[in-house]
């Protein structure tokens, strides 16, 4: 979850902005604090040098500074903020060790579905991406707006329905990290989180290939009995059996999951729903 | 008459609101009876109910906004107890009662709370800066304040008839429309 320990270049690029805005806030925050004691110190009753000026109106040199310093952070914050905002397009590639690794993410009530269209294998609540490799996310949500966020790999972005929106990552070292819905999507999103286990090349190889031989297949059907509402829905695999199942769902051929409706208790689902999979 | 609304809506099975409710109302028929039997009532309707003064309007606001405020609060407790409570474990709140706690805080936070309290100290303190009698139209001004009580009377009744909105209290589409 620690955004201070970025574990790719997008997140490390977030990390430079977060503290180099800090720093310019600081800059005027600090001295502004500095100066509230100072002036209150200076204008104390027992000081005699402390002068009032009662038909004092202008100085130039205080406009001077009350009006350069503010521009200044203005100018500066903006300025990283506009660049930041170009260099991190989250829809701009990654450099990377090897061609892009796209990965089709699905927000559903409420879990997460990820779909690798070339190793032809699905998954739910569980991510498993190439070390060094850019990541090439395209997303999309069932039923309501969600937030795809890996806090350590960086960017967040929307899902929505009815549309496709792009994310680039790299994550660079092994390991395991969290991911999570940080949209307040209704009754089970405290629960959309997953595991992304970033392992090497290799290894995902051959994981991509055992995952691909998987018993339980993906299609439509197996699609529609997921996309019902669902809570704390353990990680599972699946053989991708229609790789145009991402377009099926940003095109509405399929359509939209129910979601959770009024008057209905979320957790309150039919038999089964859980153990479809 | 009531159109949809049956006794299904009272959540007779839930203790939390039912006890709540249950209290409340208490209270509120525990100072209407004392204001009923010490025969403050004509003072009441005649120097406040009906009262086109603004520091009156002024001062009632405030008072709204502090009764709403124990009100949020009340959510605000729950909420940190469930979140203390809920880890590796469900808790004492399911999720769709949790979802309500948390929009009804928002909104009776920000609706009934802070616009209020920053109204009720507007109407009291502004007509005494510019040195006037009273606002441009106190009667408009009465209006207003029934008006916001009938909200935050209506708000709150949606506790316990039938089910608050549990879609946050930035309500997004599409998860407004479903929820």
């Amino acid at each position: 979850m620690n955004i201070l320990d970025p574990q790719g270049p997008i997140g490390v690029a977030e990390k430079t902005i977060l503290i180099d805005s800090l720093a310019i806030m600081l800059a005027i925050v600090v001295p502004t604090v500095i100066a509230i004691f100072a002036f209150a110190f200076w204008f104390r009753a027992s000081n005699p040098k402390a002068v009032r000026w009662p038909d004092w109106e202008y100085s130039g040199r205080i406009e001077l500074v009350v009006w350069s310093v503010p521009a200044l952070t203005i100018i500066l914050l903006g300025g990283v903020a506009w660049i930041g905002a170009h260099q991190l397009d989250p829809a701009k590639a990654v450099e990377g060790s090897a061609k892009p690794l796209t990965i089709q993410a699905v927000s559903l009530d409420w879990k997460w579905l990820f779909i690798y269209p070339d190793q032809k294998v699905a998954t739910i609540n569980t991510l498993t991406v190439p070390e060094g490799v850019p990541l090439r996310f395209e997303l999309t949500s069932s039923s309501v707006m969600n937030v795809f966020f890996i806090p350590q790999f960086g960017s967040m972005i929307y899902t929505m329905n009815g549309m496709a929106t792009q994310l680039n990552l790299r994550a660079d070292k092994p390991g395991t990290f969290e991911g999570l819905s940080a949209h307040f999507s209704g009754d089970g999103f405290s629960d959309m989180h997953f595991d992304v286990h970033v392992v090497p090349s290799e290894q995902f190889s051959e994981w991509a290939q055992d995952a691909s031989r998987t018993e339980k297949s993906l299609d439509e059907r197996s699609y529609g009995e997921i996309a019902k509402p669902s809570m704390k829905n353990q990680p599972a695999v699946y053989r991708l059996a229609d790789p145009q199942l991402f377009n099926s769902i940003v095109m509405q051929k399929l359509p939209p999951s129910p979601g959770a409706q009024a008057g209905v208790k979320g957790a309150d689902l039919p038999a089964g729903v859980a153990d479809a999979r | 008459m009531l159109g949809k609304l049956t006794w299904d809506a009272i959540p007779l099975d839930q203790p939390i609101p039912m006890i709540s409710s249950g209290v409340v109302a208490l209270a509120i028929l525990a100072v209407l009876g004392w204001v009923v039997i010490r025969g403050h009532l004509p003072y009441l309707w005649r120097e406040w109910i009906t009262s086109v003064d603004h520091k009156r309007i002024g001062v009632m606001y405030t008072l709204l906004a502090m009764v709403m405020l124990l009100r949020g609060f009340a959510d605000a407790i729950m909420m940190r107890a469930q979140q203390s409570l809920a880890f590796h474990s469900p808790g004492f709140l399911p999720p769709e009662h949790y979802d309500q706690v948390f929009s009804a805080h928002g909104t009776i936070m920000i609706f009934f709370v802070a616009m209020p309290f920053m109204i009720g100290l507007m109407n009291l303190v502004v007509p005494l800066q510019l040195g006037v009698r009273d606002v441009a139209f106190p009667t408009l001004n009465s209006v207003g304040f029934w008006l916001t009580a009938t909200g935050a009377l209506l708000v709150n009744i949606s506790l316990v008839v039938g089910e608050f909105a549990r879609t946050g209290w930035l309500p997004y589409p599409p998860l407004s429309e479903l929820a």
